[in-house]
């Protein structure tokens, strides 16, 4: 069962119909790292009855500390969701790309810092050759 | 914990549908192949450990009003914007 928080926020929780506890804060890691890649096997294909990539969702744990500033998301063992039977599991990637802790702050902050490098080429004339 | 001795391509066979291969042994590493069924996971230890104790520590967080906070963090009213451009994946 996931609840949304907050209309239009990218964390959501996560937590069993039976049991409440435990609850997890969960976020969509495409939101953290826009090139946040993960492959399914056919192992977990056929786990998961997935039939089309639309039915998968993915999300990634989050660790939220007394100071907040330092939550942590776990982009090395996300959740994938079939949601057209509501069953998922846990996969740990096997790669060296992510790791089980990830700044949100960070992160976020490099991705503005991305835009704004963006932003800055496009506002001189003298550099827009398109 | 069973202990046995192997020489490089010795094997050692579990629950009958599980090999483990030393293949190769080059000072203090040991490279080892492992053959199981699909079903069956395998996974470093200290990678394992590692998300194990990391969904501990997420799964004790009780942070309810907090997240509330977060959200009126300007940084994260940037996020709901870049979340209506993404694409489904």
């Amino acid at each position: 069962m996931i609840d949304s928080d907050e209309e239009g926020s990218p964390f959501k929780w996560m937590q069993g119909v039976d049991e409440p506890k435990p609850a997890f804060v969960i976020v969509d890691p495409f939101v953290i790292r826009k090139d946040y890649e993960i492959r399914l096997d056919d192992e977990v294909l056929n786990e998961l009855e997935i039939k089309s990539p639309s039915d998968v969702s993915v999300f990634c744990i989050v660790v939220v500390p007394d100071d907040i500033s330092k939550m942590t998301v776990n982009l090395q063992a996300p959740v994938v969701i079939n949601c057209a039977n509501r069953r998922g599991r846990q996969l740990i990637l096997d790669t060296d790309r992510y790791g089980v802790r990830h700044y949100i702050l960070d992160e976020l902050r490099r991705q503005e810092d991305k835009a704004d490098a963006g932003a800055d080429e496009e506002k001189g004339p003298v550099h827009n050759h398109k | 914990m069973l202990v046995l001795t192997r020489k490089k391509d010795q094997s050692i066979i579990i629950n009958e549908n599980i090999e483990i291969t030393v293949l190769d042994i080059q000072g203090d590493q040991v490279r080892i192949g492992i053959k199981a069924p699909r079903e069956v996971s395998v996974h470093r230890k200290e990678i394992f450990l590692q998300i194990s104790e990391e969904n501990r520590k997420a799964a004790s967080t009780n942070v309810k009003a907090d997240l509330d906070n977060l959200l009126k963090n300007s940084r994260f009213a940037a996020l709901k914007k870049a979340d209506g451009d993404q694409g489904a994946k």
